[in-house]
């Protein structure tokens, strides 16, 4: 478990002060995968580096299983960072080694003998994927194969967490899921917890149970994916949530947005036609899944005559469908 | 001018060079690896002896190599007999002369490596010596095998002060010959064999050098 309380950290230049994180108080349970997104330059770096202690926290501390990082001898923090692994949105591989070379450093580090750690290099990168390109330097590979080099790396020790500060902000679309996916599976197969650090609202709804926002330095929601994702409270949140998705092009006019989840069955925008003898343009809709489940949102024009107000709130009231009234500009 | 004498002089400039290199480094290295390493940003920031090796380094590099082979004098006596006049006895100066420049030279080269690197290894839990060992040095190696080429060939250059102190060597030898032959040394083949010589030593150096850095390199030369 790792247990982040009342991090600050301030970067101290001899020209400037940067306040990069302020008070952040986070819990992230073994086994979970901890998605924290927010903006450029929010200080989602600068937070998961001070989980590994890479950056040194100015105040507060890092807990983990009970262990302030902050208070324990060099020695002590070297063996903790074998166990809290971290890969990068570089990469950062040794170019000047294959890639068996690669994952061996970290078993060199460990000082595990070169038997048994080549052994062990070569079954993380059939795990991984790249059973084929172990002499191969990563020069010679994509994006994609070095990332998941760089994962098999980060295996080498057993680690218990797993970092990832943007680790699939270089990747293309569909390797960034092929990435998701073994994440996913080594955080099934290991119970590895893993951290996910990223501005991308699709890699974090793809693998994260929880989720925290970031924004300018502090923590503005955290909890349950479902939770944050589908009911951002925040100004903040909403704005990283939605921005950019919903864009009907109109000014000063009234909204519905219909909110429905993966359960109701019923064609709820050909009933409501039928049923209320109202008209609708659509003017935005669209469903994701979050863990598991369906989630949609659909936007129309609110009707013009009261009456038909009246019956379609009615209507959705009596089906629970949950509904709000939004005026276009505050769609985001 | 004898065939003899053109193989004595081409054996000390050789000697000279290469033994004068390999010293060089030995001292220059590990200087090169201190003024990178505790460095603001290096592995392991230092400040007060980076700006004690800086100082050092720099002290030395500024004072003529001319004056340095005076300074020197006493010790090369002490250490190896006599003060001058056989090509060992430039040893001894071209060494703390070159020093410094190796250790800037090595500096820079670590410098190339990438910062994000040398982070992942330490988040791997390595120790400042292994991310010196494993990852500084290692990927660094193109950077550093070009270096000793170029510090080779300036070490080549120094060993005209050979002329001064009777160490004999190819460029001190036409230096001699020029001094005796002034109305027509242009017009002798030795004359012209001898520098015909300096050349291909100087380009054996720097293409041999860039050849096998060439080689070394996993980045560009095999894709
Ligand atoms: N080494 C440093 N020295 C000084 N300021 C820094 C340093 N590292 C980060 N900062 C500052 O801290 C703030 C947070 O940076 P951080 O890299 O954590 O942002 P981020 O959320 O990761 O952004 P991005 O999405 O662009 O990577 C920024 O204002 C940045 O300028
Ligand atoms: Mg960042």
């Amino acid at each position: 478990m790792i247990e982040i309380k009342k991090l600050g950290k301030t970067f101290d230049d001899a020209t400037s002060k940067t306040v990069a994180l302020k008070n952040i108080n986070l819990t992230i349970e073994d086994g979970d995968i901890y998605g924290i997104i927010g903006l450029s330059g929010a200080g989602k770096s600068t937070l998961v580096r001070c989980i590994n202690l890479l950056e040194k926290p100015t105040t507060g501390e890092i807990l983990i299983d009970g262990e302030d990082l902050c208070k324990v001898s060099k020695d002590r923090l070297r063996e903790i960072r074998k166990k809290v692994a971290m890969i990068f949105q570089s990469f950062n591989l040794l170019q000047q080694r294959s890639v068996l070379k690669n994952v061996e450093l970290a078993g060199e580090i460990n000082n595990i003998p070169p038997e048994e750690r080549k052994e062990k290099a070569i079954k993380l990168l059939k795990t991984v994927g790249l059973g084929e390109k172990l002499d191969s330097y990563p020069a010679q590979l994509s994006g994609g194969q070095q990332q998941r080099v760089a994962i098999a790396r980060a295996l080498m020790n057993d680690p218990k967490v797993l970092l990832c500060d943007e680790a699939t902000s270089a990747l293309d679309p569909e390797t960034t899921r092929s990435i998701l996916e073994l994440l996913k599976k080594l955080n099934k197969s290991l119970n590895l917890t893993i951290v996910i650090i990223s501005h991308q609202m699709s890699v974090i709804e793809e693998v994260c149970n929880k989720v925290a926002i970031i924004d300018k330095s502090q923590i503005v929601e955290n909890g349950n994916l479902q939770d944050v994702f589908l009911k951002p409270q925040s100004e903040a949140a909403k704005k990283i949530i939605y921005s950019g998705r919903v864009s009907t092009g109109v000014k000063g006019e009234k909204f519905v947005k219909l909110m429905f989840d993966g359960e109701i069955q019923q064609p709820i925008i050909t009933n409501i036609i039928q049923e209320c003898n109202i008209l609708l343009s659509i003017y935005y809709a669209e469903s994701k899944v979050i863990a598991g489940k369906t989630y949609g949102q659909i936007i129309f024009r609110l009707p013009y005559y009261e009456e038909d107000i009246d019956k379609l709130k009615s209507y959705l009231a009596k089906n629970g469908v949950a509904c709000e009234e939004v005026d276009s500009d505050d769609l985001y | 001018m004898t065939f003899i004498d053109i193989l004595v002089a081409t054996g000390e400039t050789l000697l000279m060079t290469i033994l004068s290199t390999i010293l060089a480094y030995l001292f220059g290295l590990p200087c090169g690896i201190v003024l990178n390493t505790t460095s603001k940003n290096g592995v392991k920031p230092c400040k007060w002896l980076n700006n004690l090796v800086g100082v050092v380094v720099n002290i030395l590099r500024s004072i003529p190599c001319l004056i340095i082979i005076v300074l020197c004098m006493p010790w090369t006596r002490a250490w190896l007999g006599i003060g001058s006049g056989a090509w060992y006895t430039i040893l001894i100066p071209m060494t703390v002369c070159a020093f410094g420049f190796v250790a800037r030279m090595v500096e820079q080269s670590l410098m190339e490596v990438p910062a994000g690197v040398i982070e992942a290894a330490k988040a791997l839990g390595a120790t400042d010596f292994q991310i010196i060992k494993k990852v500084l040095l290692p990927e660094a190696r193109v950077s550093l095998i070009s270096g000793v080429a170029v510090v080779a060939v300036s070490i080549l250059g120094y060993t005209s002060f050979a002329y001064n102190i009777g160490a004999g060597g190819l460029i001190s030898t036409v230096y001699t010959y020029f001094t005796r032959h002034t109305g027509d040394y242009m017009k002798s083949w030795e004359f012209w064999v001898l520098i015909a010589i300096i050349v291909a030593i100087v380009q054996l150096i720097q293409e041999g050098g860039l050849l096998l850095a060439k080689k070394l390199d996993k980045r560009k030369s095999l894709k």
